[in-house]
């Protein structure tokens, strides 16, 4: 396990000593954090899992308001929409399919 | 949707959460009040993991529009992975809707460089991402992923 950057719900099972069915659970539960990369695949972090193993998952808490007005961003900066594009038409076509 | 700021500053709050019980160095989330009365969040992370050039960056930015009576709405996002020690990028944006609009027909676009800074297409045509935990996922998702990020078949806007 120390090589590895990520653990699959199997690998988990085989550390807790509990079925892959427990660890879905926990994962569907949100008591173990895991990365959903389709809809039967999970991947957990191996730092996710240290943590999870310490008892030091945090509770989710609202983030605290700026003191002050600052100048609104740009998302993107730098970055222009294309000058020439698809027609309309074919992105609804793109959209659909 | 519209949420009250109340919300927004939850759901910031749980953003952070969710990347730093995966792992991640996420500096306090602190929510902002623009002088266009929008408001918004910008919060990059560390990701676990190799560090060599440097350690994968993801950062979660938003800006709400305000509402009606004190709420809020999102309308621009920008979802970013630069995985440094894999060389390659990953991203979903929704910014500039009325230009993109206008010459794309769409809202969201995406970026995909399989080699970073080396895209062989500056925008690909985009969904769009409804939360920001929808948006973070997908690009973990990406990162945890070894093998290629399929920009090929994604469709480039230009």
């Amino acid at each position: 396990m120390q090589d590895k950057q990520f653990l699959s719900p199997n690998d988990i099972a085989s550390e807790l000593s509990v079925s892959a069915s427990t660890v879905l659970r926990l994962i569907h539960e949100q008591r173990l954090p895991a990365i959903r990369v389709s809809e039967r695949i999970y991947r957990i972090p191996v730092a996710a899992f240290e943590k999870y193993k310490a008892g030091a998952l945090e509770s989710p808490s609202p983030a605290r308001m700026s003191p002050e007005i600052k100048k609104r961003p740009s998302i993107g900066a730098g970055e222009p929409p294309p000058e020439v594009g698809e027609s309309a038409e074919v992105v609804a076509r793109v959209r659909s399919a | 949707m519209s949420e009250s700021l109340a919300q927004v500053a939850a759901y910031l709050g749980g953003l952070a959460v969710y990347l730093r019980n995966l792992g991640a160095e996420v500096p306090e989330p602190l929510l902002e009040r623009y002088d266009t009365g929008e408001i918004g969040f910008a919060v990059t992370a560390e990701l676990p993991g190799p560090t060599d050039p440097k350690p994968t960056v993801i950062t979660a930015q938003e800006i709400w529009n305000p509402a009606a009576a004190g709420r809020f709405e999102r309308a621009e996002y920008g979802y970013d992975l630069i995985d440094y020690p894999a060389n390659r990028r990953r991203a979903f944006h929704m910014h500039d809707v009325p230009a993109y609009l206008a010459r794309l027909g769409v809202t969201a676009h995406e970026h995909c460089e399989e080699v970073l800074g080396k895209p062989t297409c500056d925008h690909y045509l985009g969904l769009p991402v409804y939360t920001g935990y929808e948006g973070l996922n997908a690009l973990l998702a990406a990162w945890s992923d070894p093998g290629p990020l399929g920009c090929a078949g994604l469709r480039c806007a230009r």
